[in-house]
């Protein structure tokens, strides 16, 4: 690791980390909704969404998983030293994995908690091109979400997030109320699919 | 342990116990000029700090402290760290920038002469001045064997 590569996490650690948790929180609740997350700056190739949810949720008692091209000595550095969370090598056992579309872990091998403890299962965070409530040239996989904290429908557009989350999300072939929890990170823009949503691809 | 971390580990000490306002007097001048980015911004917490019953004993936890850290880079590209006790923000932030310059060929030497060392001096001085304060007050017991003799 070298010096030159290190850079500021949160400005306010404290204000930024909350905040960064209330959006969170709220696309948490309301599947599909859009906002910004933009506390942090990026890391190429790392996204600013992506690194404030990570410097927001992570700490030294969770184990991150890095897909293969996030992987970088920047981004590990980087993470190590602001939120001293283990980064780990397996996806089967990491509390949080990250990925892009092209590199997505086998979805099938995540945790996805015990019947008594649902909550032990994976995060996973995927990073996409782009975000969108209006479908267009980039964002053009259109997901129709239902389900609890969404009034009737939600569509959501966004681009490629890669066939086998896409087969996951439509299948949900974990036993409730175990699964897996999704957020989707493009840019400074979040939102989430928790479990508990139903997903049809348009 | 090489001797570049012992003289690294040394002004790092040197720099968390020094009095606050000696720390700004003396390295004004020194850091006007230089630009830094800060990589970690001054943060208060907590520490756990453990001891050893006699200094040798079993370990146990003596009590929860608040410490001030701060990570910062210099234009020189080195970083600077600074762990001190206490709440003092700036103290923290002035440590790790001196810290950072420390490390560089070019200011290194000069640094070391022109805050290191009086700063030491200083606090050679408060502790000896304790010393002998102490030093006065003791109370011999010539009733009371002592030791071996």
């Amino acid at each position: 690791m070298t010096t030159a590569q290190l850079q500021q996490g949160f400005m306010e650690p404290v204000h930024d980390a909350q905040q960064a948790f209330r959006t969170l929180m709220k696309v948490m609740s309301e599947p599909g909704l859009l906002r910004t997350l933009n506390q942090a700056d990026g890391i190429a190739p790392m996204s600013p969404a992506a690194v404030t949810t990570l410097l927001a949720l992570l700490d030294q008692t969770t184990s991150l998983w890095l897909s293969r091209s996030l992987s970088t000595a920047a981004v590990c550095s980087n993470l190590s030293f602001h939120s001293g969370a283990p980064l780990i090598d397996d996806p089967a056992i990491a509390d949080f994995a990250i990925a892009v579309p092209a590199e997505l872990p086998e979805l099938d091998r995540l945790r996805i908690g015990e019947p008594d403890y649902p909550d032990r299962s994976c995060t996973l965070l995927v990073q996409v091109e782009q975000l969108a409530t209006e479908k267009n040239t980039a964002a053009s996989t259109g997901l129709r979400l239902s389900g609890p904290g969404i009034p009737g429908q939600r569509t959501l557009y966004l681009s490629d997030p890669g066939a086998s989350l896409l087969r996951y999300l439509v299948a949900r072939p974990d036993p409730f109320p175990q699964g897996i929890d999704l957020i989707l990170l493009a840019g400074d823009c979040v939102t989430a699919i928790p479990r508990t949503t139903q997903v049809e691809v348009i | 342990m090489n001797s570049i971390q012992q003289q690294r580990q040394h002004w790092m000490s040197v720099l968390a116990r020094a009095p606050s306002d000696l720390l700004y007097r003396l390295s004004d001048e020194a850091i006007k000029e230089i630009g830094f980015e800060i990589i970690r911004a001054p943060e208060i917490g907590l520490t756990q700090v453990r001891a050893r019953m006699g200094n040798q004993g079993d370990r146990f936890n003596l009590g929860d402290m608040t410490l001030t850290r701060c990570v910062v880079r210099s234009e020189m590209d080195t970083l600077g760290y600074s762990y001190i006790a206490g709440r003092n923000q700036q103290h923290a932030l002035r440590a790790a920038q001196l810290d950072a310059l420390l490390q560089t060929p070019c200011m290194g030497e000069a640094l070391q002469e022109r805050v290191i060392k009086p700063i030491e001096a200083a606090l050679e001085q408060a502790r000896s001045a304790k010393q002998q304060e102490t030093d006065e007050t003791r109370v011999d017991f010539f009733t009371l064997v002592r030791g071996e003799d």
